[in-house]
């Protein structure tokens, strides 16, 4: 089953020339890739590490992590747990599930494929 | 798909809990955001907002993650279906009557249904069913039974295109070591038929080819049925390792079979005896993908060798016959009229439907001033017919819920009325509603929700906001409720001609002459043991006593002894006879009936001419014979039959121990009487010849006792037993049957069947009918009140205004009337195919429209009568 590949939302404001809208059905991925790699985290640090790993190149409204991370539990690719953060609140952390992993790496093998193909179509034009 | 569909399941159901986290978790993210935001070197106010900024509209996250997590739409049908409850739990009159007549219809449809169902759709309860068939001889287009060596059959079984084959055969055994002998139905069956048939057990095992192999005498094993093991044992399991007596040999008891397999017809079973010459009644199983037809292109080499070895038993050009048990039911007859019956129910549930409908139009009617204003407040088209369709499931779902109830509880009682044997009903005892019947139910619900919610559905769904506001009920709906109104009467009126055809032959058949009085006449069959009484003197003479010590049973007025004849229309058998000078071929062959002298006082069958034999010359010589009326006429149309002589060549063939001829028989008889005419090939049928001689003159092994008793027969079956015990303490007495029960499977059931459930369907109807006609009239003068007021104001009389209120119900009636009547006349080839009557009987076709129009204005005249006492100044005073 792919991810669900709805319309996340998308920031309305900030939308500069080197800020880019989040792809359609890409934030799913980006959510599960990151707590694959960083381990169980909460809303809030998953935001963080979206944002630091673009670099600020991508803007997104955090509150569609919440969207993502619901859709990915239905799935049951990711699981939650209640917990205390850093600071010592109270704050549900997300972990990937053994399918979550399986569907993870079904994912990223097909998002390389069609990036693959997308950038042979751009290059295209530039042969020539 | 599942997962997800599960978990919003379990997040409905948990819904304020994970509310209450959503709000905390969105909470501590945006406290963390501001947090940051401040520590970065915002103001806290600055940071407030930014953090709001960052985050995205909280109230669209929150609603977007409910609407993702639960199920919405869910949500709304239940709380319509919550809606739609109480606003009929407030009418209870309306959702009474709709209610009832759903059930109804649905119990009448649902029952009609499983009976359909077990005879067409599954009757038999073996595995893979319509793999097993009867193997028989085709004789240029007639089946004829095939009967075959143990060679051959051993031959068949190991034919390439069947899996196992085995003969059978019905008898009885008598079961002793009890207070009373008793004669049990059993089936004999070569030993791996159950094997065969799969049959498997419910206690024990059953018998299987070591049991009972070819040349072998077989084991005295015996299976139970499960009606023997309840009836005998109390369902008790030890009874398995039992032995019985079973022919005065003990047999021990094996096993017991599920109540499925034959609930019907033998009792126990047991090997067949391998070690005679014939055995017949042949049934196989095909191997899987062979076709009937293939099996008999394959079967033709192995019957030509039969024929070839046995050219008597197969006739010139036979060819092997293979039907599926369910083609050999199908010839049964039964079937059609079934259909007819299943179809007429369908019909009512549709007359239920239409009446729902109009009751939910009148209802809709008046509140389209609600669905008006919930229009105006901004309900869309879809949401307003969906409440509507909710209304309307709901009465159907109720309705088939009771009816499928009511089909369990009232299902026996009309398989009780289903003629003997007509359906192989042992599935449907055994399981009475099973998930097919459920399935048919539900889908009727659902079907009957729709046809009967849907025109108001439309109708109330597209509300005329400043018409419906204003105007409380639209000429426009009124036309609708009449228009049903006669589709109802039309379709009613079929019902009710249909029936009073069925009423009509049922009345006919019980007018027939039967020639005879059946009241208090019973027949107690007495079948002497294998090889008992084989000299003629001996069995005449047990045969004399019987006669003699029932005759002294205490309410028992007279009793008739036949070896070869029963209660009319049963009869006895065909036989040539020939008259001097006189070529008979091409004529009818008559009926013989052996019977005692006095049998036809105790049938009180007129003597017509001449007189009957006394029991001193019934053996003597020359042979004295008694003929009926029709054969008198078709033999000596214009002159009297009495003193002629007429020979019958059965008499003087001997036969085996269980045909003994009189000593001395050579096959003439002068004939000394004339008797009326009892039907004797049939209910329908005119009589055919008959002729009747003494009993004493070819004693079989069967003898029949008739009696006529001063009270009701079946009291008495204990008694009789017991006087036959007192001859002959080893002879049981077969089932004691009435007269009436053997006109009941002669025709009498199968009309009783046919009529009862038709007169049920037709009076369910007609009330149909008056509840939709008073509701029509009723909400047409509650709406037009205010108008007769007027009316009645300006100076019309009360009789105008009883006119107007009722006269567009009575065109409506009339109209469907004709309808129906034109459609009986139109539908009367069709269903004369059945034979289940005339729907053309101008006689029926009358009265129907009577009844129908005078109930139908007898329910008019409430309403009608509350129009007419409408007080003027009170019905303007009223909005």
């Amino acid at each position: 089953m792919a991810i669900a590949k709805e319309a996340c939302y998308i920031t309305p404001v900030a939308m500069t020339k080197d800020r880019s809208e989040v792809l359609q059905g890409t934030l799913d991925l980006m959510v599960l890739k990151a707590l694959d790699a960083l381990g169980p985290l909460h809303g809030y640090g998953i935001a963080r590490r979206l944002e630091q790993i673009s670099a600020d190149r991508l803007r997104l409204n955090e509150g569609t992590v919440y969207n993502s991370l619901l859709r990915l539990v239905q799935q049951g690719w990711v699981s939650s747990e209640w917990g205390a953060s850093e600071s010592n609140r109270k704050a549900k952390f997300y972990s990937i599930t053994k399918t979550g992993r399986k569907q993870l790496a079904r994912e990223t093998e097909s998002w390389q494929r069609i990036s693959g193909v997308i950038g042979r179509v751009l290059r295209l034009g530039s042969e020539h | 798909m599942l997962r997800v569909l599960l978990s919003r399941v379990r997040a409905t159901l948990r819904r304020s809990r994970l509310d209450d986290e959503l709000d905390d978790e969105i909470r501590e993210h945006l406290a963390m955001l501001e947090e940051r935001f401040v520590r970065s070197g915002m103001e806290p106010s600055e940071a407030f907002y930014a953090a709001r900024r960052q985050f995205g509209g909280v109230t669209q996250v929150k609603e977007q993650l409910l609407e993702r997590r639960t199920m919405p739409l869910a949500e709304d049908v239940a709380r319509d279906v919550r809606h739609a409850a109480r606003g009929l739990w407030r009418s209870p009159g309306f959702s009474l009557t709709a209610i009832v007549s759903l059930a109804v219809g649905i119990a009448a449809a649902t029952g009609l249904f499983s009976i359909v169902n077990a005879a067409l759709l599954n009757p038999f309860p073996f595995a893979d069913s319509n793999r097993i068939v009867r193997l028989d001889i085709n004789d240029k287009g007639k089946p004829r039974g095939l009967s075959v060596t143990v060679p051959e059959l051993v031959a068949l079984q190991q034919s390439d295109v069947l899996d196992g084959a085995f003969a059978s055969n019905n008898w009885q055994m008598t079961l002793t070591g009890r207070d009373v002998p008793e004669a049990v139905p059993a089936r004999e069956l070569s030993a791996d038929g159950l094997n065969v048939l799969e049959v498997p057990p419910l206690l024990g095992r059953v018998f299987n080819e070591a049991d009972g192999p070819a040349g072998e005498q077989p084991q005295r094993v015996v299976v139970l049925t499960y009606r023997f093991w309840q009836s005998h044992f109390g369902g008790r399991p030890e009874a398995v390792g039992q032995t019985i007596d079973l022919n005065r040999e003990p047999y021990t008891i094996i096993g017991v079979l599920p109540p499925q397999y034959f609930s019907t017809g033998p009792e126990i079973l047991v090997p067949l005896d391998l070690t005679t010459r014939i055995v017949w009644s042949l049934q196989a199983r095909l191997k899987r993908g062979v076709t009937p037809r293939m099996a008999e292109q394959r079967l033709q080499p192995l019957f030509e060798q039969f024929a070839d070895e046995r050219p008597r038993s197969f006739p010139e050009g036979a060819r092997p016959l293979v039907r599926t048990l369910m083609e050999t039911q199908r010839a049964a007859g039964f079937v059609p009229i079934l259909l007819l019956i299943f179809l007429a129910s369908l019909l009512l549930l549709l007359l239920a439907c239409a009446n729902v409908s109009i009751l939910l139009l009148v209802r809709g009617s008046s509140r389209a001033r609600e669905f008006a204003v919930r229009a105006a407040l901004g309900a869309g088209r879809g949401r307003l017919m969906r409440q509507l369709l909710v209304e309307s499931l709901l009465l159907a779902v109720t309705g088939a819920a009771l009816g499928v109830a009511a089909g369990y509880w009232g299902l026996p009682a009309v398989l009780r009325l289903l003629p003997p044997g007509s359906v192989p009903i042992g599935n449907l005892l055994a399981v009475p509603v099973n998930l097919p019947v459920l399935f048919f139910s539900a889908g009727l619900a659902l079907a009957s929700a729709l046809i009967c919610g849907l025109s108001p559905a439309l109708s109330f769904s597209r509300p005329h906001l400043t018409v419906t506001a204003r105007a409380p009920a639209g000429v426009e709906s009124r036309r609708a409720h009449h228009t049903l109104l006669a589709a109802q009467v039309a379709v009613t009126v079929l019902l009710l001609a249909g029936t009073g055809a069925a009423v009509r032959m049922l009345i006919g058949l019980y007018r027939t002459s039967l020639g005879y009085d059946p009241h208090n006449v019973s027949i107690a069959s007495i079948n002497l043991p294998e090889n008992h009484y084989t000299k003629w003197a001996d069995r005449a003479a047990f045969y004399e006593r019987l006669r003699n010590r029932m005759a002294d049973v205490p309410q028992v007025e007279s009793v008739a002894l036949a070896t070869a004849s029963g209660i009319p229309p049963e009869s006895g058998e065909r036989s040539a006879v020939y008259v001097p000078g006189r070529d008979m071929t091409g004529d009818e062959t008559p009926i013989y009936q052996r019977i005692s002298g006095n049998y036809f006082a105790t049938m009180k069958i007129p003597l017509i001419q001449g007189r009957v034999w006394s029991d001193s010359e019934s053996g003597g010589t020359p042979h004295v014979a008694v003929v009926n009326q029709t054969m008198a006429r078709a033999l000596w149309p214009d002159e009297s039959a009495i003193g002629r002589r007429v020979r019958m060549p059965a008499y003087i063939r001997s036969g085996a121990y269980f045909r003994l001829p009189a000593p001395g028989s050579d096959g003439w008889f002068e004939i000394i009487g004339v008797v009326g005419d009892t039907p004797n090939v049939g209910l329908h049928e005119p009589p055919a010849p008959s002729i009747y001689v003494p009993y004493t003159l070819m004693l079989t092994d069967t003898v029949n006792v008739m009696l006529r008793t001063s009270h009701d027969p079946l009291s008495m079956t204990r008694s009789i037993r017991e006087a036959v015990r007192t001859v002959d303490p080893y002879q049981p007495v077969d089932v004691v049957r009435t007269a009436e029960d053997a006109l009941a499977d002669a025709g009498w059931a199968r009309e009783r069947f046919v009529t009862s459930l038709l007169l049920g369907f037709a009076v369910f109807a007609l009330m149909l009918a008056v509840v939709g006609l008073y509701s029509v009239v009723s909400y047409s003068v509650s709406c037009r009140c205010k108008e007769f007021g007027i009316r009645l104001a300006l100076g019309a009389s009360r009789g105008r205004i009883v006119h107007a209120a009722v006269q567009p119900a009575v065109l409506a009636i009339v109209a469907g009337l004709c309808a129906g009547l034109a459609l009986s006349v139109a539908l009367n080839k069709v269903v004369a195919q059945w034979s289940i009557g005339n729907l053309n009987d101008p006689v029926v076709l009358v009265a129907v429209s009577l009844v129908l129009f005078v109930v139908t204005m007898m329910s008019a005249a409430i309403p009608a009568n509350r129009a007419a006492s409408i007080q003027p100044a009170e019905a303007l005073r009223t909005d």
